[in-house]
């Protein structure tokens, strides 16, 4: 299994330096794990970094479990993403 | 910027929101509040609540939660507003503004646990479809005022709900729980990232700031909204109905590159009671042709008919050039489906592309080939848009990617509102009294070119007096900038109110005026002090219990009015009651037995009533928590003589009691009268002078060795001399040569300065002696005269307090 521990902050810099890490952590048949309980600010280059691979795990059927911080969960409320985030640990009902 | 820099915007963003939060619960007290006066509560509520979740004052926010639940099932017309729950409500406001004080570092952690629970306990009562109280009335809702409002925009609430169910529930976040995080967080962040970043993010901040500002407007636009939604429901047939608004959004290409966080405008659109309906995220590719730059997501959010076009389109005013923006009527009531997402639909060659581009990159484990699988599988993923016949049209290949929907053409620009950005600037408190020294310089240096220019017999020109005019206006104009309203004191008096009238069991009316009347930001910041003291005193003392004043024939509440203004210069600021007043035996007495009066005095109602000020004088049978320590009216007009200010009462036995402060404009700048004594050159402040005059002999009487006084119309007044006082050298020794300047002063009433001569009477800028040398008795500050000469200014007070006491026997014997 792949832990990746996701930054406080992911604004565009650090999500631009998540894409290839993630890219290549995504290997068919390996379980991938993002920690982002440090995570106390995203924006959308964030959201549209985990929906992405969150979208790029089922191609490569592997995978990717996301355990969200509060402020994750929160940015993803406000972006309505909630429910296509497939997030461990929080309902996706909206 | 620095977090700390960040962190006091937030501060002063709590006190804004604090102010508004107050209003807003006044008016709900006084009955005059409608659907946008608590949605403006329940918004400031809010702010600070995402704020503290932000810089993680836990405490703050978390109670913050409870207090806006309630709010919400108010804002949203599940619960009507009664007098307890008002009372509640206010109780709250005080606990958060401690809590909001707490984080600053001014006070203690407050304890909120008793007022925590009675919110939670009204939440759940709402939740559970309930009257806020046991008792009330379950129907309250429907006769609250404000419910009204609601009624006419039911779409709106019923909307609403969805996310403020979830808010009344402790276990799980509420649907829009620390969305301001993104706010604080984002300026935070983004601010570390580069210049440009922090100019887009302070544009923000000031936006959002601006945009709370502008309540008025929206209020004049909700009362708009309202009547037409009450007759769109009468008549619900005749026409379709206006359900709101449907707010399509999708962020340009650059406008992430460009520093732009969308998540803050749709944070903004949420605070306005928005939901989000759908969002389109088919442009999303995967992670091997993401660009953490690019912007791919587009929104439709439905607000609801309440909120103004223009109140929607000021929150993406200042990017309208990054994204695409179109407003439509909501024709259909709004959606309480969820949130609609699109995403790309994944392939089966997608999926086959992707597993092979993984193998490859498996297979190749060297770091050139790290780039590999990107390439490659751009190459062979079919990405959803269409792939351009001109490759050179990159632009244009990107803008097509980006808006797969033909049907979503791009909204054209709206317009830009150059009047809305702007509008208020924060600026450094130093910079601001650097500016103001200068000024006071340039005040100098004018003084002394028209004494050069005196000299040579210029001083009547027509420029001097240009020149005159123009230092005047420009001195009045920085000083207008330091200046504040008042109403950021008087706004901390209904509080200081409640809590007497919790600790008293006194009914008490609070009216105020002139809350907006302006003077120098150190007078406002060090009025409170003695203000509340006064505002205790007069609660305490002055206003009688419900039955005395009912058994003396008044109503059983009692009245109290603080007023400001502006008068000659100076702000005046009144605090009347309609109490007891001064009982004047009682005090009378009391000095005596305090032995501050000796017995058989003969004293004036003036005199008498003055007497409260006297330092260790209480009339109090016990001393209370409130007053009684005999030491609060002493401060008062200490602090009020400190701010160069002056205080008087006027009291009507059985009729009340009237306090007047009369405060300088500013503390930096003062008129004053420069006299001459003997080889000195002094200034005596105006506020001092009452008149001056040459004596006749006959008005001059002798007491003990070196006392004279002046008979001045009958009333024997002290001669302070001042070359005595200041040291000076080869004075007039007699007042018959001398100049006399009758001055009044709080302690001991009116005195006369001896003065060889007075040389003119002009602005002065004061300079302080303590900062560059030491404080020294009898001497206020010091200023640079237009001859460049240093002159020492008069603290009259202290000086004819000095002379009182050195010639307290000869006074008596007098």
């Amino acid at each position: 299994m792949t832990m990746i521990t996701l930054p406080n902050v992911i604004d565009r810099t650090t999500a631009g330096a998540l894409i290839s890490h993630l890219d290549q952590s995504l290997q068919p048949g390996k379980a991938v794990t993002v920690e982002g309980r440090d995570v106390t600010r995203i924006g959308q280059s964030g959201l549209q970094l985990l929906l992405s691979a969150q979208q790029t795990a089922i191609t490569r059927s592997v995978t990717l479990d996301v355990h969200p911080s509060q402020a994750m969960i929160s940015a993803a409320q406000v972006a309505g993403l909630s429910g296509a985030l497939k997030w461990v640990g929080q309902s996706n009902d909206q | 910027m620095t977090n700390d820099e960040i962190q006091n915007i937030f501060f002063l963003e709590c006190e804004e929101a604090l102010v508004g939060a107050e209003e807003g619960l006044m008016a709900c007290q006084a009955g005059t509040a409608d659907a946008d006066t608590v949605n403006s509560i329940f918004r400031a509520v809010h702010s600070i609540k995402g704020g503290a979740g932000a810089f993680s004052f836990t405490l703050l926010q978390a109670f913050t939660h409870k207090f806006e639940t309630v709010l919400s099932y108010v804002r949203d017309g599940e619960m009507g507003l009664s007098d307890k729950l008002n009372t509640l409500m206010l109780r709250a406001f005080d606990v958060l503004s401690d809590h909001v004080a707490a984080v600053r570092g001014e006070a203690d952690t407050p304890d909120d646990e008793a007022v925590s629970a009675q919110l939670e306990e009204v939440a759940e009562r709402a939740a559970a479809g309930k009257s806020a109280f046991e008792g009330e009335d379950d129907a309250a809702p429907a006769a609250a005022p404000i419910s009204d409002a609601d009624a006419a925009v039911p779409e709106a609430a019923a909307a609403e709900d969805a996310d403020s169910a979830p808010v009344a529930e402790e276990a799980s976040a509420p649907a829009d729980d620390i969305g301001l995080d993104f706010d604080l967080d984002g300026l935070m962040g983004d601010l570390t990232v580069g210049e440009e970043e922090a100019a887009a993010f302070e544009a923000a901040a000031a936006e959002v700031e601006r945009t709370m500002e502008d309540a008025s407007v929206a209020q004049d636009t909700l009362e708009a909204a309202a009547g037409e939604a009450a007759a769109d429901v009468a008549d619900a047939s005749a026409e379709p109905a206006n359900h709101g608004w449907k707010i399509s959004v999708r962020f340009l290409e650059g406008a992430l590159a460009n520093g732009t966080e969308p998540l803050l405008m749709l944070r903004e659109l949420e605070e306005l009671g928005a939901i989000c309906v759908s969002v389109d995220a088919t442009a999303l590719p995967l992670l091997q042709d993401l660009d953490s730059e690019k912007a791919y997501l587009a929104w439709v959010f439905q607000a609801p008919d309440h909120v103004a076009k223009s109140e929607i389109e000021e929150i993406f005013d200042f990017i309208d050039n990054e994204c695409d923006l179109k407003i439509e009527v909501l024709t259909t009531p709004m959606s309480r489906e969820g949130v609609k997402v699109t995403l790309a639909e994944i392939m089966a060659d997608q999926v086959a592309a992707s597993a092979k581009a993984a193998a490859a990159a498996q297979a190749v484990d060297t770091p050139a080939a790290a780039e590999a699988p990107k390439e490659e599988a751009k190459a062979e993923t079919q990405v959803k848009a269409p792939v351009a016949e001109q490759p050179a049209a990159k632009a244009e290949v990107a803008k097509k990617a980006e808006a797969p929907k033909p049907a979503a053409a791009p909204a054209p620009a709206q317009p830009r509102n150059a009047n809305s950005i702007g509008q208020t600037v924060r600026v450094d408190l130093a910079k601001l009294d650097k500016l103001i020294d200068t000024v006071g310089e340039l005040v100098i240096a004018q003084a002394m070119m028209a004494q050069r220019l005196a000299g040579e017999g210029l001083d009547a020109i027509d420029e001097m007096g240009m020149l005159d005019l123009l230092t005047r206006d420009i001195q009045e104009s920085t000083m207008s900038i330091r200046a504040q309203p008042i109403g950021s004191v008087f706004s901390r008096v209904p509080r200081i109110v409640r809590e007497l009238e919790s600790d008293t069991g006194k009914k008490v009316v609070l009216t105020m005026s002139g809350e907006g009347t302006e003077l120098d930001k150190t007078v406002v910041e060090r009025l409170g002090e003695p203000l509340t003291h006064l505002i205790r005193n007069a609660v305490d003392h002055g206003i009688e219990k419900p039955e005395v004043r009912i058994a003396n024939g008044k109503p059983a509440e009692g009245k109290l009015h603080l007023s400001a203004e502006q008068r000659s210069g100076r702000i005046v600021i009144s605090l009347s009651d309609d109490g007891a007043g001064i009982n004047r035996e009682v005090v009378l007495q009391k000095a005596i037995d305090k032995g501050l009066v000796a017995a058989g005095t003969q004293l004036s109602n003036e005199e008498i009533d003055n007497l409260i000020f006297a330092p260790g004088f209480s009339t109090a049978a016990s001393v209370s928590n409130i007053s009684g320590r005999g030491v609060g009216m002493d401060v008062v007009r200490q602090n009020v003589k400190d701010l160069g200010g002056r205080i008087s009462i006027e009291s009507h036995p059985g009729e009340g009691c009237v306090f007047t402060l009369a405060l300088p404009l500013t503390l930096a700048i003062a008129d004053g009268m420069i006299v001459t004594v003997g080889d000195q050159t002094i200034v005596v402040p105006l506020t001092h002078v009452l008149e001056r005059l040459r004596p006749e002999e006959a008005e001059v009487e002798h007491v003990g060795k070196d006392l004279s006084v002046l008979n001045n119309r009958g009333k024997f007044l002290p001669i302070v001399r001042l070359d005595q006082a200041v040291g000076a050298l080869g004075a007039a020794k007699t007042p018959q040569d001398a100049v006399l300047i009758v001055v009044d002063t709080e302690s001991n009433g009116q005195a006369v300065l001896m003065v060889d001569s007075i040389v003119d009477q002009r602005q002065f800028v004061i300079k302080s002696l303590e900062a560059h040398y030491q404080p020294v008795t009898g001497v206020a500050g010091a200023t640079i005269l237009g001859d460049g000469k240093v002159a020492l200014i008069l603290d009259v007070d202290t000086l004819v307090a000095d002379n009182f006491s050195a010639h307290a026997p000869a006074m008596a014997a007098a």
